[in-house]
């Protein structure tokens, strides 16, 4: 409490005690640099975190025009000024008057100048620390977009955004959010379009959330949403995709360190959005986009139906399938619902160790898994071949909404469960359960369901088809006008 | 902008056609006399005509009072007399569940030779039900609406699959046995039409164009029963008026390419209908106990109102002379005449008396 009280003071005038409570603040930490001068005959200092600046900057930028410049004043105070406002030439210089401020510049890749008998310091923009040049995003690849994924440096990414979207109704506020990490997160949104209460509802929330660390867009992700089984907070990698979004009144939610942006609010048919949809021709979006629909069905419902039928309702099927299905599974010692459970969880093991193992070892992983397990407990007869296929066409199709595979893993699960101890019925009223659980869900007061449920038939050019640019154009989707949603458009300021 | 909590006129349309799909999918021969059951056409016909009258008593409360629930309307007239009225809806809720609930159970038991308990399903049902109840209006509302894509999907494929079983031969002339087939049949949709009771409540809680959904609603409702009955008469001739459900034997009969038997359309959408009728009664008994005895009391009545129906489908109404006994049309009609229909009109009564006495105080 009595560090934080100091934190907010307002420096002294003695360079010396100044220093002293940087020093104690960094405890000797070997990445905390002072580079003590003189001007004239007056001490000063410049200060700066290691590895964060450039150093050529801080010499040719900073120190070589101070020590050339023919500062004649006498007091600190004045020389300081003259230096700011006649001696440099940085562009990004900003004036700090108490230790927390020069703290969080120091931090943030700033240089900060300090001078004996001065109570005020000057921080100089000279980041200069090295991350991640800018790539294809791999968990998100357009055929025929931008390939400029986010990195990790947030102005990075506010560049990337801006470049984009050159309207000076883009607007990028700044939040500190995680009590240890002091992470930056940027809120950005289109005055005009976003409605005020989402902005600010999103905004009240952050603030409210009590964090140590925020290491990751994804921590904040609880504090965002109602918390049902799918998430009404989108993540994207694209700066192409968080324009698109924010064009339609939503809020995106940038954090230092991470390449993904959160969005917000973000509803259940989003997920079968992908910016290649909005590059192809509208026909054959059109087909993908029912492909994905089709694919969400199979990787959700395939395995409980196929146990649901294969253990209680074998009368559905025509007889040649049926003494396909039950001659292959006659010899295998494990009831239909074990086999579907086991090589689910199975599959969900090898994509986790595919995930966690070095790339060299990803193919070995590969061929244990496709020959080793699913080949050998076929011909073992341990598991019957009709359930494998089942299981890998769901696996496959799973990957065709990517978005989504997180909730359809779980809910697969509990549907292969339910197909297994109800039969068709278990399927039926656990989809009914998960139904109303998406239809109970508000993503700032904007039903998560929207535009299906609440209908809006304006909205189907974008959800049942892909409509061509020439009618998406006219009027765009905006989040606030979806059928049911409680929020209005706010005005421009 | 839409007010938080309140669903749109569609929204409760969609609710309503849902759940009295039902009442068409469960059309019995024995309850529904069975002789022609063509004449059952012209039952919808009547039973469109009615529903435009009977609704008024529920639309003039509205009108006069459009933020006001029935239960509120009625506290405002009666004073504490009003909670009488709370616990009367609870218990017509909770009855009318029963009977829809005990129906589904025999035909469970009857027709389909599952080898899930049927008791299982019961429970499993009620707990997704309840859940939605919890969950509230407009989580029931939106649910309807998915539900209703995929109920339509379904039936038109059903029909469509169903088209080359149609045979005219199987026709016969309307009202050729008398009017009593048609009497019988309205009557029996009159009595399940527990939406006038279910509709007092939704009206303060609904916005949108209610006059146009509500005939939209009752001319589609209508079609719907006329081109079920067509088609089971088309299909099944006379055997229809011999079958226990005889939408289900039609269902039965259906097939299309892999699918051997179609009959599993027909129950999902009873299901999914029964569903939907299950979490709003649930939801209402919660709203009629909330306005007796406060909002956590209202939570523990979905619960409560969900064993009392699992405990009672399972037990005394178990067989079938029992339901048939206690589901008469003879007990249900007037159930739901008395609370859909008479006691609105003596709520309206009491308020109109109220208001002028209390107007002709003001003035003296």
């Amino acid at each position: 409490m009595q560090n934080k009280l100091q934190r907010e003071s307002p420096f002294s005038d003695s360079l010396l005690e100044n220093l002293v409570f940087f020093r104690q603040e960094f405890r000797d930490s070997i990445d905390f640099v002072q580079r003590e001068f003189k001007i004239g005959d007056t001490p000063a200092v410049i200060l700066s975190i290691e590895g964060l600046i450039d150093k050529r900057l801080i010499a040719q930028g900073i120190l070589k025009p101070i020590l050339d410049a023919p500062i004649l004043q006498l007091d600190g105070d004045a020389k300081l000024r003259y230096i700011r406002d006649h001696a440099l030439a940085t562009s990004d210089q900003i004036q700090v008057g108490n230790f927390a401020e020069a703290m969080d510049k120091l931090m943030s890749g700033f240089a900060v100048l300090a001078v004996d008998g001065c109570r005020f310091m000057i921080a100089f923009g000279v980041q200069g620390f090295s991350f991640r040049s800018i790539q294809e995003p791999s968990n998100e690849k357009a055929q025929r977009g931008s390939r400029e994924g986010f990195v990790e440096p947030l102005q990075i990414n506010i560049s990337m955004v801006r470049r984009r979207m050159k309207n000076p109704d883009l607007m990028f506020e700044r939040l500190i959010l995680g009590e240890k990490t002091q992470t930056a997160v940027a809120l950005c949104y289109l005055r005009g379009a976003v409605a005020p209460e989402i902005v600010q509802g999103i905004r009240t929330a952050l603030r409210d959330a009590q964090l140590d660390t925020v290491l990751a867009a994804g921590y904040l992700i609880p504090f965002l949403e109602q918390g049902g089984v799918f998430s009404s907070v989108g993540i994207s990698e694209r700066p192409d995709t968080v324009c698109g979004k924010v064009a339609e009144g939503r809020v995106a939610i940038l954090v230092d360190g991470t390449p993904n942006v959160l969005l917000v609010p973000y509803l259940f048919t989003e997920n079968f959005q992908s910016f290649d949809d909005y590059a192809h021709r509208p026909f054959y979006a059109t087909f993908t986009r029912w492909l994905k629909y089709l694919a969400f069905f199979i990787a959700t419902f395939l395995p409980g139906i196929f146990v649901a039928i294969g253990t209680f309702h074998p009368e559905l099927l025509p007889e040649p399938l049926l003494m396909k299905i039950s001659e292959a599974e006659a010899s295998t010692p494990f009831p239909l619902m074990a086999e579907a459970i086991v090589l689910h969880i199975m599959y969900e093991i090898m994509r986790e160790a595919g995930l966690r193992v070095p790339e060299t070892l990803s193919h070995a992983v590969s061929i244990v898994g496709a020959l080793v397990i699913g080949e050998t407990a076929v011909s073992a007869g341990l598991i019957g071949g009709p359930t494998l296929l089942v299981v890998a066409l769901t696996a496959i199709s799973g990957y065709v909404v990517p978005k989504l595979y997180e909730p359809i893993a779980v809910i697969r699960l509990v549907f292969i469960i339910a197909g297994g101890l109800l039969g068709l019925w278990g399927i039926l009223l656990g989809f009914m359960g998960v139904l109303l659980n998406i239809s109970s869900e508000s993503a700032y007061r904007v039903p998560f369901t929207a535009p299906v449920s609440p209908f809006g038939f304006r909205d189907m050019k974008d959800v049942i088809i892909r409509a061509s640019w020439k009618i998406l154009g006219k009027n765009p989707e905006m989040v606030q006008d979806m059928p049911g949603s409680h929020v209005k458009r706010g005005r421009r300021s | 902008m839409n007010q938080i909590g309140k669903i749109s006129a569609g929204q409760l349309f969609t609710l309503a056609f849902l759940t009295r799909v039902i009442m068409m999918l469960t059309v019995d021969s024995r309850v529904a006399g069975g002789k022609n059951l063509q004449d059952l056409t012209l039952s919808a016909l009547c039973y469109l005509g009615l529903n435009l009258v009977l609704i008024l008593p529920a639309w003039f409360l509205h009108r006069r009072y459009p933020e006001l629930d029935l239960l509120e309307i009625s506290g405002y007239a009666f004073g504490k007399a009003g909670g009488l009225i709370a616990l009367l809806y609870a218990a017509y809720f909770l009855f009318i569940n029963g009977y829809f609930l005990s129906n589904f159970q025999l035909f469970m038991q009857n027709e389909i030779n599952t080898q899930v308990p049927v008791w299982v399903i019961s429970v499993a049902l009620l707990v997704v039900a309840a859940y939605g109840a919890f969950l509230g209006l407009e989580s029931i509302a939106r649910t309807s609406g998915f539900v209703l894509i995929l109920a339509a999907c379904g039936m038109i494929f059903l029909l469509v699959t169903l088209n080359q079983e149609l045979r005219a031969e199987n026709f016969t002339p309307l009202l050729y046995d008398g009017p009593g087939q048609t009497l019988q049949g309205t009557l029996l949709f009159l009595s399940r039409s527990s939406f006038y009771c279910v509709i007092p409540f939704l009206l303060p809680k609904t916005q949108g164009a209610l006059k146009c959904r509500y005939l939209f609603w009752n001319v589609g409702l209508c079609l719907f029963f006329i081109v079920m009955i067509v088609t089971v008469c088309g299909t099944l001739g006379p055997v229809a008026g011999l079958q226990n459900f005889p939408v289900y034997t039609m269902a039965a009969l259906a097939q299309s390419g892999p699918f051997q038997r179609l009959d599993a359309i027909y129950t999902g959408v009873w299901v999914m209908g029964l569903f939907l009728t299950t979490a709003l009664d649930l939801y209402l008994i919660s709203l009629c106990i909330s306005f007796l005895w406060g909002k956590i009391a209202g939570r523990v009545a979905i619960l409560a109102g969900a064993v009392l129906l699992v405990v009672g489908c399972n037990t005394f109404l178990a067989s079938g002379e029992v339901v048939a006994a206690v589901f008469g049309i003879q007990t249900i009609l007037p159930a739901t005449m008395i609370t859909g229909v008479l006691l609105p009109i003596i709520i309206l009564l009491a308020v109109r008396h109220k208001d002028k006495t209390t107007q002709k105080k003001e003035v003296r």
